[in-house]
C-alpha cells in the first residue's frame, strides 16, 4: 500500500526493540548526564518527586536507598527499570476471593490496570503506558479489544513513537472508535484523519484539505464480523483510494504508511509531541529553548521516546521547590500511588466506582482528547471522592490500625509520628504536621483526665484519623 | 449509577463499623458459589460473547449495552426454548443475568424487535468440567 | 439528508468522538464530562475563586433579597419527540392515519375544541396529567417549534438549543448566558442542574452555577468516627487547606478541599437525617422515576431560601423512537405526565407556584411518515410547553400542515425557538432579550406568561 511518490525527507525509524538488550541499555545510559557531587544535591526529597513524577510514588525504603545512590543511577533505574526486566511484586489481587477476570467481569479491567501500577517493578512503563491511552484516547469497544490495545500501548511506551502510531493505526478498537474501519474509497471517513493531525501528532499547521486528503490515503480497511470470531479489521485493496493525494504540500499515491511518514516528519510534531510529555512530568510549561532541546533528541534518536523523557527526568525544573510540590495527581495516579506508598495492594473493587467518580475511569476516556487534567481535576465533588478513598485504604490495607495497639498514653507527636510511619512517611507541609498534632492533642477533650490512660479505644480512632488525613489531605494530592 | 455507588458505600461503612476487630476484612467476605463470568457486548446489531465455552454450573452474564437502542440478552438451549432472560438495557447501561446451566450449547439473542435477525445472536458451549 | 430506511441514528454512529466533542464546546463539555463521571454530590462551576465559605450566606443574601423571585424550570426530552403522536391533530385525523400507518394512535383523546388530541399517556398523573394541567389553564403547547433548514442532527440540534445560537461554535448555553447579565457573582445555586453533570443550558462564562444530585451524597464523609472526634476532625481538615496557595495546581487543590467540607457543612441541613427528608415533597411523585424525583428535589430546594433561579433537568425516557414508537413513546410521555403533574402540584402545596415556570423541550421533531421499524426517523417541527399558574395556556404556535412539507419530507417548522426563549426572558424573566439572543428584536415575540 506504500506507493509511488512516498516522501523521501522521512527519517527512517528503528524500532529499539529490535535493538540488542544490554547494547541498547548501555546506550542509553551514556546518555543521563553523570552530575558530580554525591548526595548533597540528591536527597530523599528528590527521589520522591522524581518517583511520583516517573511513577506512582516512592516507599521510604526505595527513597532511602536511591538517595544513597545518587542522581544518575537512580535516572537510569527509574527509565530502564530492574535488570532482567519489569515483574510485578507481592501478591496477585484477589475480589470476592476470586482472581481478577479482566475480560468478563465489570470493572476488572481497571482493577487488573491498576494493580499493575501499584505492583510494577517498571512503574515508568505504567505510567507512560496511561500517557499513551490518554493521547490515543479510545473507548466504547469490546473489553478484549480495549485490553488487547493496552498491550500495544505498554509495548511501544518507550520506543519509537513512528512504531506505536503504526500500530494504533491499525488496532482494532481504535479503527472502530474513530470510523477507520469502514472507510473506503467510496465513502472516505475524515474522523481518523483528522485526530492523526490534531490531537496524535501535530496540534495544529494543517488545513481541511489535508485531513479530506489524508483521509483517502488511509482507506482500505474493512470489518468483518462473525458470529464465531467476532469483529475483525482487513485490510482491502479494492477499497483503498489509489488516486493522487496532496497531504501537507505534498502529492503522490499515498498510502497509509504514506501518511503516518508525512506527518512525523512535519515540523509540528516533534515540538507538539515533546511538550506534551514534558506537560505529563511537570507542572510549569516549557521554556523555548527547553523545547527546542526536546525536540531535537526526540528527531535525533529516530523519534524514540524513551531520550525525551529521560531528558525531561534529569531536568533542573522537575526538582525545583521540592518543598512545594505543584503538580496536580491525577485520579488514578493518587489511587495507585496510595496504595503503593503505603504497602498496600488491590484487594476489593472499590477503585473502580471510586475513580469514575473522581473522573478518571481506566478504559473510558470521556472523548478523543482524553481527560483535561492540571487543575481540571479538582472539584469539592473529586476531592469528596478523593477522601473516600481513604476509608479503604484505612480499613482495608497495610496502614489498618490493630486494636488496642495505640495506648492513650502516647504523647500528640508520638500519636502523629505512628501515623505517619504507617501510611508511608509522605511529604506533608508544615501547616498539616501542626493541624494534625492538634487534633491528636485534643482528641480526648471530652474525657475526663482521670480516665483517659484507658480511653485506648479512643486512641484507635485517632490513629485511623491521622492516618485518613495524611492519606488524602490536599498536601497528597499534589506531587 | 448512583444509587448502585451509595449502596457500595454503605457496605463498605458497614464492614468498616466492624473493623479493628476484623483483621482480615477484605479476605472475610462470603465466598460465593462457583460461578463464570461471561462478559457480553450488545450494540447494532451484534452481540458479542468473551468467552465461548464455560464450565457448568452457575454463569454470570455481564451484558454491556455500547449501542443506541436498547437491547436484551436471551438465552435458549439447542432445541430453542428458552432459559433465561435479561432485563432489557438502555444505551450505555449494564446489567447482570445469573443462570444455572448444564453441559451444552447454548444460544444466545437479543430478541427486541428484529435484532436477532439483524445478527445478534452468539453461543456459548458448557462443557461437563467443573470448575477446580 | 437522506436517511436509510432504517433506525438507528446515523450521525451518532458517523460523527467521530472528536467531532461531537467539537460540536459540543470542548472547554464546556470537558469539564461538564469530569463532573460528569462524578455522580452524587454538589459540584460547583465558578470562573473566579469565590469567597468559597460564603457560597451559602450568598444564597440566603439573594433569596431574601428578591424572596419573590421568578423561576425559570427547563425540562429537556432528550432524543426528538414526536409530536404527531404526543398532539394528534385530530382535525386531519385521516392524513395523520396514512403518515403512520399501523402505529397511529387510534381514538386519542380530544384537547378541548382545538382540534387537536393528545397522547394519551399524557393524560396519567395527577389531577389527569399533563392534558390536565392543560384544561386547568396551566400549560401552553408550541407545536412546530424547531428552526429554519433544521438539522437532523441530535448534536447539532441540541447544541443549538442548549447555546440559543445556530451555530458550530462553544458557547455557554442560554440561560448560563442570562446569568452572566443578572446572576448573583456569587451565589452557584443560582443556576441548579438536578443531575451529576452541569446542563449545557446552564454551562455560563462567568456567572457560578452548580449541579447537584442529592443534597445527602455531599461531604467529607469519614467512617466510624462522629459526635465530637468528627467536629475535631474537619475542624483538623480546615486547617490543613491553604488559603495562600500558589501555583495552578496547589489552589486548585485547596480550594476543592475547603469546599468539599463547606459544602457538606452547608448542605446538611437539606440532606437525609435519620430517615427523615427535610425536602420531602408533600405531594405523591410516581413511584420509582428519578426523573420524578429530580423534580421534587427542584421544587424543594426552589422552596428553601437558597436563591435559585434557574434550574434544568432531562427526563428519562426515550423519545428517539426509530423503531417501536407506540410502546417507548408512552412509557417516556407517562412518565414526563406523571412526574410534571406531581411537580406542579407540589410547587402548588409548598406556595411557590406562583413564581415558577417549566419550560419544556426537545431538539426536534420526527418525521410524519412512519418508518418501517414502527418508528419514525429524525424531522423537524417539534413540540415544546410552557407549564405553569402564569403560564399562557392554549395551542400557542400553529400546527404544521400534514400535506404541505418542506424538501425533505418533514414538517414546515412554525415557530423558531429562539422566539420562544426571547418571549421567556422579557416576558418572564423581565430582562431585554437582546442580551442574550442576538438580534433577538427579528424573531418577534409570543405571550408565554400570564
Amino acid at each position: 500500500m506504500s506507493a509511488a511518490g512516498s516522501v523521501s525527507a522521512v527519517t527512517p525509524v528503528t524500532d529499539v526493540g529490535a535493538e540488542p538488550v544490554a547494547e541498547a541499555a548501555r546506550r542509553r545510559r551514556a546518555r543521563t548526564r553523570r552530575r558530580p557531587g554525591g548526595t548533597a544535591d540528591w536527597t530523599e526529597a528528590h527521589v520522591r518527586r522524581l518517583f511520583w513524577r516517573a511513577g506512582f510514588g516512592a516507599t521510604p525504603v526505595e527513597a532511602r536507598r536511591w538517595a544513597r545512590r545518587g542522581r544518575a543511577a537512580t535516572i537510569d533505574f527509574v527509565v530502564d527499570g530492574p535488570r532482567g526486566g519489569a515483574r510485578l511484586r507481592g501478591p496477585a489481587p484477589r475480589v470476592e476471593g476470586r482472581p481478577l477476570d479482566p475480560v468478563n467481569e465489570w470493572g476488572h479491567d481497571v482493577l487488573w490496570w491498576l494493580d499493575r501500577m501499584v505492583r510494577s517493578t517498571h512503574p515508568l512503563r505504567e505510567k507512560l503506558t496511561l500517557f499513551w491511552h490518554d493521547h490515543f484516547a479510545t473507548a466504547d469497544q469490546d473489553t478484549p479489544l480495549m485490553l488487547s490495545q493496552n498491550r500495544l500501548l505498554r509495548r511501544h511506551a518507550l520506543g519509537s513513537f513512528r512504531a506505536l502510531l503504526g500500530d494504533v493505526t491499525r488496532d482494532p478498537a481504535m479503527q472502530l472508535f474513530l470510523s477507520l474501519a469502514g472507510s473506503t474509497k467510496d465513502a472516505p471517513n475524515e474522523n481518523f484523519a483528522r485526530e492523526l493531525m490534531e490531537l496524535f501528532t501535530l496540534g495544529g499547521g494543517y488545513s481541511e484539505r489535508d485531513v479530506r486528503e489524508a483521509s483517502r490515503a488511509l482507506t482500505g480497511y474493512v470489518t468483518d464480523w462473525s458470529e464465531r470470531d467476532g469483529v475483525s479489521i482487513r485490510y482491502e485493496a479494492d477499497e483503498h483510494d489509489d488516486g493522487v493525494k496532496r497531504v501537507l504540500g505534498r502529492a503522490g499515491r499515498f498510502g497509509v504508511d504514506d501518511v503516518l511518514d508525512l506527518v512525523c516528519a512535519h515540523p509540528r510534531h516533534a515540538p507538539f509531541l515533546v511538550t506534551k510529555l514534558w506537560e505529563l512530568f511537570v507542572a510549569t510549561p516549557p521554556s523555548r529553548a527547553t523545547v527546542r532541546s526536546l525536540a531535537a533528541t526526540y528527531r535525533g534518536s529516530g523519534l524514540q521516546v524513551e531520550p525525551v523523557v529521560r531528558e525531561i527526568l534529569d531536568h533542573p525544573v522537575l526538582y525545583r521547590r521540592l518543598d512545594a510540590p505543584d503538580l496536580v495527581k491525577s485520579p488514578v495516579v493518587y489511587v495507585a500511588g496510595a496504595l503503593r506508598t503505603t504497602g498496600s495492594y488491590v484487594s476489593d473493587g472499590y477503585p473502580t466506582w471510586l475513580l469514575a467518580q473522581m473522573g478518571q475511569e481506566l478504559f473510558r476516556p470521556p472523548s478523543v482528547a482524553g481527560w483535561d487534567g492540571g487543575a481540571a481535576w479538582m472539584s469539592s465533588n473529586t476531592m469528596r471522592q478523593r477522601f473516600t478513598l481513604a476509608n479503604y485504604v484505612v480499613g482495608y490495607g497495610r496502614p489498618r490500625v490493630r486494636k488496642g495497639a495505640y495506648p492513650a498514653s502516647l504523647t500528640p507527636a508520638e500519636a502523629f509520628l505512628r501515623a505517619y510511619r504507617a501510611v508511608g512517611e509522605p511529604q506533608i507541609s508544615r501547616r498539616t504536621q501542626r493541624a494534625l498534632t492538634r487534633l491528636a492533642a485534643n482528641w480526648f477533650d471530652d474525657i475526663d483526665r482521670r480516665w483517659r490512660d484507658e480511653a485506648d479505644w479512643r486512641a484507635d480512632a485517632l490513629q485511623m484519623t491521622l492516618r485518613h488525613l495524611l492519606i488524602a489531605g490536599p498536601d497528597s494530592q499534589l506531587c | 449509577m448512583v444509587a448502585r455507588h451509595r449502596g457500595i458505600v454503605l457496605a463498605g461503612a458497614a464492614l468498616a463499623a466492624a473493623l479493628p476487630a476484623a483483621a482480615h476484612v477484605a479476605s472475610a467476605t462470603a465466598r460465593r458459589a462457583p460461578e463464570t463470568s461471561v462478559g457480553i457486548s450488545a450494540r447494532e446489531f451484534r452481540l458479542a460473547a468473551y468467552r465461548d465455552s464455560a464450565p457448568r454450573g452457575f454463569l454470570r452474564f455481564n451484558l454491556a449495552n455500547y449501542g443506541e437502542d436498547v437491547h436484551n440478552l436471551v438465552v435458549r438451549d439447542a432445541d430453542g426454548r428458552e432459559i433465561s432472560r435479561s432485563r432489557e438495557v438502555r444505551s450505555g447501561q449494564r446489567t447482570t443475568l445469573r443462570v444455572r446451566l448444564a453441559a451444552g450449547r447454548y444460544r444466545l439473542v437479543c430478541d427486541l424487535a428484529d435484532h436477532e435477525l439483524r445478527g445478534m445472536r452468539a453461543s456459548i458451549r458448557v462443557t461437563r468440567a467443573s470448575r477446580g | 439528508m437522506p436517511r436509510s430506511i432504517h433506525k438507528g441514528c446515523d450521525d451518532f454512529r458517523q460523527t467521530s468522538a472528536g467531532a461531537r466533542d467539537r460540536w459540543l464546546a470542548p472547554r464546556l463539555t470537558r469539564r461538564q464530562a469530569l463532573a460528569g463521571a462524578l455522580g452524587g454530590s454538589l459540584a460547583i462551576w465558578a470562573q473566579q475563586a469565590m469567597p468559597l465559605a460564603r457560597i451559602f450566606e450568598a444564597a440566603e443574601a439573594q433569596a431574601a433579597s428578591a424572596p419573590s423571585a421568578r423561576v425559570l424550570v427547563s425540562v429537556f426530552l432528550p432524543g426528538g419527540c414526536d409530536l404527531l403522536d404526543a398532539l394528534p391533530p385530530i382535525g386531519a385525523y385521516g392524513q395523520y392515519a396514512d403518515l403512520r400507518g399501523g402505529m397511529r394512535l387510534e381514538a386519542p383523546p380530544a384537547l378541548g375544541t382545538t382540534g387537536l388530541g393528545i397522547h394519551p399517556a399524557l393524560t396519567e398523573g395527577t389531577g389527569g396529567g399533563v392534558k390536565g394541567l392543560f384544561e386547568a389553564g396551566k400549560v401552553g403547547f408550541l407545536p412546530g417549534i424547531d428552526y429554519a433548514n433544521p438539522d437532523l442532527s441530535h448534536f447539532h440540534s441540541r447544541h443549538f438549543w442548549e447555546t440559543g445560537l445556530i451555530s458550530e461554535r462553544a458557547a455557554p448555553g442560554w440561560l448560563g448566558r442570562w446569568l452572566d447579565h443578572h446572576g448573583a457573582r456569587d451565589n452557584p445555586l443560582q443556576g441548579l442542574t438536578l443531575d451529576s453533570t452541569l446542563s449545557p443550558v446552564l454551562a455560563s462564562a462567568s456567572a457560578p452555577v452548580a449541579a447537584l444530585h442529592s443534597p445527602s451524597d455531599v461531604g467529607l464523609d469519614m467512617w466510624s468516627i462522629g459526635g465530637l472526634q468528627e467536629r475535631q476532625m474537619r475542624a483538623a481538615w480546615e486547617r490543613m487547606t491553604d488559603r495562600r496557595a500558589r501555583g495552578a495546581g496547589p489552589q486548585a487543590v485547596h480550594t476543592a478541599a475547603r469546599l468539599a467540607k463547606d459544602v457538606g457543612d452547608r448542605l446538611a441541613p437539606y440532606a437525609e437525617h435519620d430517615g427523615v427528608d427535610p425536602l420531602a415533597p408533600p405531594v405523591p411523585y410516581p413511584e420509582e422515576d428519578e426523573f420524578g424525583v429530580r423534580l421534587s428535589r427542584i421544587a424543594g430546594l426552589i422552596a428553601q431560601p437558597l436563591g435559585v433561579r434557574l434550574a434544568a433537568v432531562q427526563a428519562d425516557g426515550e423519545f428517539d423512537t426509530h423503531d417501536d414508537q407506540p410502546g417507548d413513546l408512552a412509557a417516556g410521555l407517562r412518565s414526563v405526565s406523571q412526574s410534571l403533574a406531581a411537580f406542579q402540584s407540589d410547587l402548588e402545596a409548598r406556595g411557590v407556584a406562583d413564581r415558577v415556570l417549566t419550560l419544556v423541550w426537545s431538539e426536534f421533531g420526527r418525521r410524519p411518515e412512519a418508518n418501517e421499524s414502527n418508528g419514525t426517523d429524525h424531522g423537524a417541527g417539534g413540540i415544546a410547553w410552557v407549564q405553569g399558574t402564569h403560564a399562557a395556556s392554549g395551542i400557542l404556535t400553529d400546527y404544521p400542515s400534514l400535506t404541505d412539507f418542506d424538501r425533505d419530507d418533514n414538517l414546515k417548522v412554525t415557530v423558531d425557538f429562539r422566539k420562544v426563549y426571547a418571549s421567556l426572558i422579557e416576558g418572564w424573566l423581565g430582562t431585554d432579550a437582546d442580551e442574550v439572543i442576538p438580534s433577538a428584536g427579528a424573531f418577534g415575540r409570543l405571550t408565554l406568561v400570564r
